[in-house]
Formats: structure tokens, sequence, C-alpha cells
């Protein structure tokens, strides 16, 4: 597959038969929607669960795609709504938490992948930051989180993250506003970025 | 303005939503007040390094399961499109002996070297894919039983002539026929397939072929079902496809529509399984080799059943077709795929099981896929004892279990 093939043009020849075109698009996004499902359940299973089942939708709904929304878009509003009926599904189920580095078999499950850029030092305040990074995210409530992540990682517009989450576009654009300052005092906490200067105020 | 609604001002400007005139005159604010100014800077800040945290790789486990459905559906579009050359030559009766449904296409994916691709050398073979992606190797070669065989190569890359050995029937009933002796004893024929432009090739024609085999991601040459081998040269894998007689000009498709089409002629007999074993240590080989024959159709009911209770563990099993073995980098077994055929309503339906291993030790979960039904069987599941997801459906306990027992068949 060309590297510079689009997810469209890939799919284009999904639809044409040719399985090997959806590897590559699978290749190409799985990381990412991976990423996307673990970042908003918190979970490990249930995120590679649905994962693999937004990948089968994708499966099922090529024979009628059309090329309005881009793939990328679909595979992510798709994972976004899996997950949000998933949970309303959810009834007592033992979970993982995220932070748990292995499980207890002792393997690591998610190891981090190796940093290609920056030189060892880099890496290694990388390596412990990302931690900081991912709790704080973790500590956003659930609806300004798929909002941040949908418009900072998927890179969704706000037009289709307010269809996605099915709020409008105002709504998703203030959750995007309190994600990024409630990020920002979470960092503040942890040293990571300059503390708010005025005292005597309230916090959000 | 109060201090709040300042910090939404500036967090909207972080992150671009303000409009430009806003958004100017906040800018110039924030110039001359440094309160304002380090409050965008740490904004903005966060912003930077949360969009930068990056995508961890995602386990491997369930990737097959998608690309079985992934490759079911690319089948059935590919019926869904215009039939070219060999349904014509097929249905024009070149063949004189049997009609499509009694032909038996056997797929031969010649791998490429290991790729270091995302999915890993191992998984690449787990998702069936020959090669790395691309229109290179994968190359798929189709020969219908109690056929004449005619085969061209639709080369690809400059590549000396390919030696095939094909397997032939020691009689030459068609593959599917449960009378059929042993599929193990099939014997083996050597066919050279020249490189050949005017579609004729070597191999004589009215030999009953079967051919099998597969060069599997080490190089080596791969054992599948009896004594059936290919020996393929280690160079540039080069797409060979069956050729009518009268081979038009038309037949020569690319090497990914040849499989898809071969793959179509297949559905006709229903026999179009790859099996492919992955890598084996030295000492599997012969394991291997002592393989049951899976590249045929299940035989009919009523005839499986008097196949001797022997036999029956060594005939294809419905429900396994096809297994692999996925390995860590010490060579721990850490997950096991099956593919196969699941009885349903109305007939069968694909089916898919992935079990997932500690290296070389206990099962940690599965996936299983019948058709639209997917059932993820969780370690939780497991303390509670379930192991059968399905009727019939049976999971290996332990890596060293799945790697020992025979395919299960349905009684």
């Amino acid at each position: 597959v060309a590297p510079e093939e689009t997810d469209e043009q890939l799919m284009r020849r999904f639809q044409r038969g040719e399985a090997r075109a959806f590897e590559a698009l699978m290749l190409r996004h799985r990381n990412q929607i991976h990423a996307f499902l673990l970042r908003l359940t918190g979970e490990r299973t249930r995120a590679e669960d649905l994962a693999q089942e937004t990948f089968l939708r994708l499966v099922k709904a090529a024979a009628g795609w059309e090329p309005r929304a881009s793939v990328r878009t679909w595979l992510f509003t798709i994972a976004r709504n899996l997950a949000t009926d998933a949970a309303r599904r959810q009834v007592f189920r033992a979970t993982e938490p995220l932070d748990a580095a292995e499980d207890g078999g002792g393997r690591p499950r998610h190891a981090a992948p190796a940093a290609a850029g920056p030189g060892p030092d880099q890496a290694a305040e990388a390596a412990q930051l990302r931690p900081k990074l991912e709790a704080a995210l973790a500590a956003l409530p659930g609806e300004q989180r798929e909002v941040f992540l949908l418009r900072e990682h998927a890179g969704l517009s706000f037009p289709e993250i307010a269809e996605a989450v099915g709020v409008n576009e105002n709504t998703a654009k203030s959750r995007m506003r309190y994600a990024l300052l409630a990020l920002r005092e979470r960092l503040a906490a942890d040293g990571i970025v300059a503390a708010s200067e005025p005292p005597g105020r309230s916090t959000p | 303005m109060t201090h709040d609604a300042r910090r939404d001002q500036l967090a909207d400007l972080a992150l671009g939503l303000l409009e430009p005139d806003a958004a100017r005159a906040l800018q110039a604010h924030a110039g001359t007040c440094a309160t304002c100014r380090a409050e965008l800077a740490a904004l903005q800040q966060t912003r930077a390094l949360m969009a930068g945290l990056p995508a961890p790789e995602a386990p491997p486990r369930g990737a097959v399961v998608v690309m079985a459905a992934a490759r079911q559906a690319a089948e059935a579009a590919g019926e869904r499109r215009p039939r070219w050359a060999v349904p014509r030559w097929l249905a024009g009766g070149a063949l004189g002996v049997a009609g499509a449904a009694a032909l038996a296409v056997l797929v031969i994916r010649v791998a490429a070297p290991p790729s270091t691709g995302p999915l890993g050398g191992d998984d690449r073979s787990l998702l069936g894919q020959g090669g790395p992606p691309g229109p290179g190797p994968g190359a798929t070669v189709g020969a219908p039983a109690a056929a004449p065989a005619l085969a061209k190569q639709a080369d690809a890359a400059p590549t000396p002539a390919a030696s095939l050995v094909v397997a032939r029937p020691a009689d030459a009933a068609p593959v599917e026929t449960p009378a059929a002796p042993r599929p193990g004893v099939a014997q083996a024929v050597p066919v050279q397939v020249a490189r050949s432009d005017d579609g004729r090739s070597a191999a004589p024609a009215g030999q009953a072929t079967a051919a099998i085999g597969a060069r599997d991601a080490s190089g080596e040459a791969g054992v599948a079902g009896g004594s059936a081998r290919a020996a393929l040269p280690p160079a540039p894998a080069t797409a060979t496809v069956l050729a009518p007689p009268p081979a038009p000009t038309a037949a020569r498709p690319p090497a990914a529509e040849a499989k898809a089409k071969l793959a179509e002629v297949g559905g006709a007999g229903e026999a179009s399984v790859a099996l492919r074993e992955e890598s084996p240590a030295p000492q599997r080989r012969s394991e291997a080799a002592a393989a049951p024959l899976q590249l045929q159709a299940p035989p009919p009911e009523a005839a499986r059943a008097a196949v001797p209770a022997a036999e029956a563990e060594r005939a294809p099993c419905r429900m396994e077709r096809r297994r692999v073995f996925r390995r860590d980098e010490a060579g721990q077994v850490v997950a096991r795929l099956r593919e196969g055929r699941y009885p349903a309503e109305g007939g069968e339906v694909p089916l898919s099981v992935e079990e997932r291993f500690e290296p070389g030790g206990r099962l940690l979960g599965a996936t299983v896929r019948a058709g639209d039904r997917l059932i993820t069987v969780s370690e939780v599941d497991l303390a509670s004892g379930r192991v059968e997801p399905l009727p019939g459906v049976l999971l290996a306990a332990t890596a060293a279990e799945a790697q020992r027992a025979p395919p299960r068949c349905e009684p």
C-alpha cells in the first residue's frame, strides 16, 4: 500500500474486494483508536474489545460507505458511541486501573513505545511526565474528556464533535474550554506548568 | 471583567476558539498584562503537552478477528463484481470432468520475509497476509482438482522459474470426495512451472492437481498437508495464476485481484482454505508434516459418519481449518488462532477463535467470532470456569494444551 494513499482510497479498494486495503486502514488507525478508547474508558480490556468492535463495524459499513465524512471521523465517532453504550450497560465488572503497569502475571502489557527523537534525558523526562499527563486526562469529567480527545487527538472539528456527542456546538466548545482549564490546574498542582498567580480566587 | 471570565477567554484564545477581533484584542491585552500573559502561556503549554501525548501501541489481539471479517467481506465484494476469465473457462467445459462445484481450489500464499511493520512478522501471518502490503508478493496459485492444469506466471518480479511441487491425489477423485484415500498420502509430483508469456506452461495437460504449499516467513519451505510441498525460490515472490488454455489477454489481473478471484472460484466448491503454519521450530517440522490435510472441503455429513474413528481424528475439521500460533521473542506461544466454520441457522457461518496465553502459560482470554456473534472471554469469565464460549468450541487451558490438542471436530 503506497503510503500516500488516503483512507478513502483504501476504503474504495476494500469495497472492491481487497482485504489488504482494509488491513492498511486498520494499521493506520488502530493505535489511535485504541488509545482513545483506553483514555475514554480507563479500562484496558474494554478498550481492546471496543477497538475491535469499532473496526468490525467499519468492515460491516464498508459496502455502503460513501465518502461524506472522513474514515477517521467515522471511526472515532463509532468508537465514542460504542464506549458510551458500553458505559451505560456496565454493571459490576472488575476493572483494571489505567496506572497498573503490569498485570498479575508480571508481564508488561502496555510497554511505552520507545521515544524516537529525543535523547535519553528527554526520553526519561517524558517517561516521567507521561503518567502525570494521563492521570490529569483521566481526572477530567467524562463529557469534557471525550470532547478534548475528539478535538486534540482525533482532530475532529467542533461541528463533527457536536454531532458525535449529541450536543450543540457551543456546548462542545465550552466543554473543551473547561477541560483545558481543569487540565491546566492539575498540571500546575503537579508542578508541570506554572501556577496561577492571583490569590483568593474561587476555582471552578 | 471578572478574573474567571478573563481566564475563560484566555482558554478560548489558547484553543483558537475566539473570533479574530476578540482574539486580537485579548492578545493586545496580554502584551501589557503579565498575569494574563503568564496564564495564556500556561494554558498553551498545557494544551501542547496534552496534545503531544503519544498513542501507545495497541495490543495485537483482536486484529486477527477483524481481518478474518474483512477477508470475508472482501470475498463477498469480489463475488458481487463481474466475473472474468476463470469462471468462463470453467463453465466453458474446458475441464470436461466436473462442474464448478466439484472443484477444489487450493490457495497458496507465498510469504515474504518477516515484516517489521506495526503488527510484526508473526502478526502479519496471523492476519493471513502473505507479505507486506502492496501489489507485490502474496502470490496465489490455484489448481482445480481432477482438471488439466495449465499454469502461467503473471510475473511481477524477474524471478527464475518457480519450482512447484504439485501433489496429486492417489486416485483421480475430486478432492472433497470422502472416498478418496487419506489426504495425507497424496502423491507428490514435481512440476516445473516455467515462466511463459504465451499462457502455456511446462505442466503436462491432463494432470490432476492439488497444489498445496507455502513458503513461510522464515524462508523455509512450509509443509502443508501430507507430502505436498512447495519449494519456491527465495527470490521476490512471483505471482502465479492459473490461466485457461486459450489464455485471453485479459487473464492477467494484478496479483491481488487474482487472489480474490481464485478465492471466488473456490467458493463454488467451498474449499478455498489455506493452511499456514507459523515458522515451525525444527522439532516441530515433523509434526507439521504429519498434520492432516486440511485443504479440502469437509465431506458431506453422511460420508463423514462412515470415516473410521482413527481417521475422523485426522479428518479436516469444520471448526478448525486453519490454525496459527503467535509467539513472543522467546518463542513462547502467546496466542492461537483458529479459523473455520460454525453451524448456524440456515447453514454455516465463519468462525474464528483467538486464545491468548501468558507466554507459554495459562489462558488469559479469548475472542470468538461466529458470523455476526462476537464473544469475548475475559479473565473474569475464565475465573468463573467458562471455557466453552460456544457449544463445541473449547478453549485450551494452557498454551501447552493449545499446541498439543489435535483439531477438535464436532461429533
